[in-house]
């Protein structure tokens, strides 16, 4: 039981960051590049760790996995901000499908408060 | 359980292969700096699955380390990148 369910966590944590790759390759721009890598990659190493936690009965082993789930985490939606602000500052372009973009005026205006 | 842990490499390092390819074909710095942390996730994930397979519970804090180790590139080249932009 324990083993079909750690086998279960590994192959669908493998599928997802499978997912994240295919959508990094195939998606027309970065920002939904992005969305691919933050999201399904998230989603799989967390379910990856969840895997080892469950293979382990160590309590400390278990605790560094979930440090390491709640790390992940926390910092993959700060990473992909970061990225996505410094890429739209730089005018990076969007896809051909985008249907609105608010602040095309304001970006394509010089910088007073630099 | 064997074959689990084959289908999963196998999996992973397609993943990977694939990543290196937007690695290498990457249009502008700022993909390339995203496939760069997707294939540090990606690392980390197959550290935990060797940690699994070997039993070898110090790889997981080598994956903890990979993973601050991305975060923080990351943040950097989005700081650099900001930078740039402000010079011109």
């Amino acid at each position: 039981m324990s083993d079909l369910l750690i086998a279960f966590c590994l192959l669908s944590g493998a599928f997802f960051m499978l997912v994240a790759a295919i959508g990094i390759l195939k998606l027309p721009d970065l920002y939904q590049r992005l969305h691919a890598s933050s999201k399904a990659a998230t989603l799989g190493v967390a379910l990856l760790l969840l895997g080892a936690a469950l293979h382990s009965s160590d309590m400390g082993v278990v605790a560094r996995c979930f440090m390491a789930i709640v790390f992940f985490i926390l910092t993959a939606p700060v990473g992909a901000h970061l990225i996505t602000r410094a890429a739209y500052k730089h005018e990076e372009p969007l896809a051909k499908e985008t249907l609105s973009d608010e602040w095309a005026e304001d970006r394509k205006k010089p910088k007073c408060n630099g | 359980m064997n074959v689990v842990f084959i289908m999963v490499e196998v999996m992973l390092v397609l993943a990977i292969g694939i990543t290196f390819i937007r690695l290498v074909i990457g249009p502008t710095m700022v993909n390339r700096v995203v496939a760069l942390d997707l294939m540090a996730i990606l690392l980390v994930g197959m550290m935990a699955c060797e940690a699994v397979r070997t039993g070898e519970h110090a790889l997981l804090d080598v994956a903890v380390v990979i993973g601050i180790t991305a975060f923080i590139g990351t943040a950097a080249f989005a700081v650099l990148i900001d930078r740039e932009h402000k010079d011109e």
